[in-house]
């Protein structure tokens, strides 16, 4: 699976290599399959980002599942004779909801620039420079998108791949396969 | 060629008289000699006369041979002086003491004794000899030559000269006369006397040195030639010895394009391959590179923890590959439809926003459709 890059530069030398270049420069490796170097750092479109999401929001639903059924076990040791499953209104679901969204998305982004469902596609968020979010624009942007989810779908008629969000916050979601990105060059085009 | 007088002498000087004989054993000697010469004289007559008289063939009567009467005369005359010898050695004998008497007759003065006169015309001849001698010296220098270019014109020399090469063992006598001879002293007399450079440059001149050469190589078996002078010689130490090799190798490489040479010239496949088939390349790398060693800076060089956190963790399955390859494609198909519906007739713009991780140049053509 692991390719190394073939890209001219300088040979390690055994032996005297370390007295005459000071640093020998380890090849680089790339890990991502052949067949997919060509799209990697691309936008990528509205199919990918929706499964994506629906990833997610199964990882949501399952916190929210998991923080019920530890309400319901911390109310029933607390008085297990008069339990009963507690029936949380809408509203207090869809707040919770969009809080667990927002927290799971803000730490997924500017962390690692990507939520689970981002990491099984191999997505990842960029700001206007192609890094990673800073904490500022990851709850920005985890907040626009808990509250308007349907801005997504603007990447549909977008000529850049760009959802609501994107293009107001001006950050790219692209396809990249690898784990980490340490060095990135600034080559981010224009946000349109 | 000038001759010294002293060599025109036919007679030599005979001034240091011989050691007197006996005059009985002279007289015997001297009647062999006669008698020995006058054999050969007639046995040469005789052959002579075979040789030129015609031989008429008679009819009858019995043959007298001429060396059988000859034989007998001789024979007759051989006994007459053996006798005549006998009979002067037997009265010499008796009449020795009587001559002696004669000779030196007892009571009469030396002077007056007969063999005082003896010995003064034997003194007086003794004195005069050398003369006479150098005078016969002197008269055979000027009338021998006539004398025997007389001689000799009355003879066939060329015959003769035959009839002596015949009877001679050339070879004995040409080894007995180089043993006896200094050849050395003699060629160096020869070649001081000899003006070299003008008989050279007038044989040079006057011959056809390229038919010579040409002539001489083709009866010469020059290999055979050339075999035997590097048998003779040691080459290897003469050209040690008298060859700058280093100015050669020098003059050699800077004419030569060594490299084109062997490129062109050897079969560089065929001498690995023999090196390589003589040399146990294995044991070699493991005595003489540290393998360790290279291992270790290839790990280090290569990062090898992260390509395997990377091959591990990026790709976790074949499933979730395929799972983002058809996210990929599907966002293709649906870009396309969409750009079709809205009549759009540029491309979406999807700028590669990161750094490619790998050479744009080995990069693999886009999927069908290229993601928009």
């Amino acid at each position: 699976m692991s390719q190394v890059d073939p890209r001219p530069g300088p040979t390690p030398q055994l032996g005297d290599a370390a007295s005459h270049n000071a640093e020998p420069v380890p090849p680089k490796v790339d890990a991502v399959p052949w067949e997919a170097r060509a799209f990697q750092g691309q936008r990528a479109g509205v199919v990918t980002r929706t499964v994506a999401n629906v990833v997610d929001f199964l990882v949501v639903v399952a916190v929210l599942a998991c923080g019920y059924a530890a309400w319901c076990a911390l109310t029933f040791l607390v008085n297990p004779t008069q339990f009963s499953f507690p029936k949380p209104s809408f509203i207090l679901q869809l707040i919770c909801f969009e809080v667990v969204l927002f927290v799971y998305f803000t730490a997924s982004w500017a962390t690692t620039g990507r939520t689970f469902g981002d990491h099984q596609l191999g997505l990842r968020v960029v700001n206007a420079h192609g890094e990673r979010l800073g904490w500022l624009g990851a709850v920005i942007r985890a907040g626009f998108c808990a509250v308007l989810p349907i801005g997504l779908y603007w990447a549909v008629v977008s000529s850049t791949n760009r959802s609501v969000q994107d293009g107001v916050l001006r950050t790219s979601v692209v396809y990249d396969w690898t784990i980490s990105r340490r060095t990135i060059t600034p080559r981010i085009t224009r946000p349109g | 060629m000038p001759t010294s007088p002293e060599n025109s002498h036919v007679v030599h000087d005979a001034s240091a008289a011989p050691a007197s004989v006996d005059l009985a054993d002279a007289v015997v000697q001297g009647v062999r000699a006669g008698f020995g010469a006058l054999s050969l004289g007639l046995g040469v007559a005789l052959r002579t006369l075979a040789e030129s008289v015609e031989t008429v063939p008679r009819q009858s009567g019995p043959r007298v041979p001429a060396s059988e009467v000859a034989d007998f005369l001789l024979g007759t005359a051989w006994g007459a002086a053996r006798l005549s010898g006998r009979l002067a050695a037997a009265g010499a004998r008796i009449t020795a003491p009587a001559l002696g008497r004669v000779l030196r007759p007892p009571l009469v003065p030396r002077r007056l004794q007969p063999a005082y006169g003896v010995q003064l015309m034997t003194e007086r001849w003794q004195r005069d000899r050398p003369e006479t001698l150098a005078m016969v010296g002197r008269w055979s220098a000027t009338a021998l030559p006539g004398a025997v270019d007389a001689a000799l014109g009355q003879v066939d020399v060329e015959q003769v000269a035959a009839v002596v090469l015949d009877r001679v063992d050339l070879d004995v006598l040409m080894a007995d006369i180089v043993g006896r001879l200094d050849v050395t002293a003699i060629t160096l007399a020869v070649l001081q006397g000899l003006d070299l450079t003008t008989i050279v440059s007038t044989v040079i001149q006057s011959t056809d040195l390229d038919r010579a050469v040409h002539d001489t190589l083709a009866r010469l078996d020059v290999d055979q030639v050339a075999a035997h002078l590097l048998d003779q010689l040691d080459l290897t130490q003469l050209v040690l010895d008298r060859v700058d090799l280093q100015a050669v190798v020098d003059r050699a490489l800077e004419h030569l394009d060594l490299t084109s040479i062997v490129v062109d010239q050897i079969d560089l496949g065929g001498v690995v391959d023999a090196a390589l088939a003589q040399v146990d390349l294995t044991q070699i790398v493991l005595q003489q590179v540290d393998l360790l060693g290279v291992a270790g800076y290839v790990v280090e060089g290569i990062d090898l923890p992260e390509i395997i956190r990377e091959s591990t963790g990026s790709v976790a399955s074949e499933a979730v590959m395929g799972l983002r390859m058809q996210g990929v494609d599907a966002d293709v198909v649906v870009g396309r439809v969409v750009d079709r519906m809205l009549r759009r007739r540029r491309q979406r713009r999807t700028e590669r926003v990161l750094e490619p991780t790998t050479s744009p140049d080995l990069l693999p053509s886009a999927p069908t459709g290229k993601p928009l």
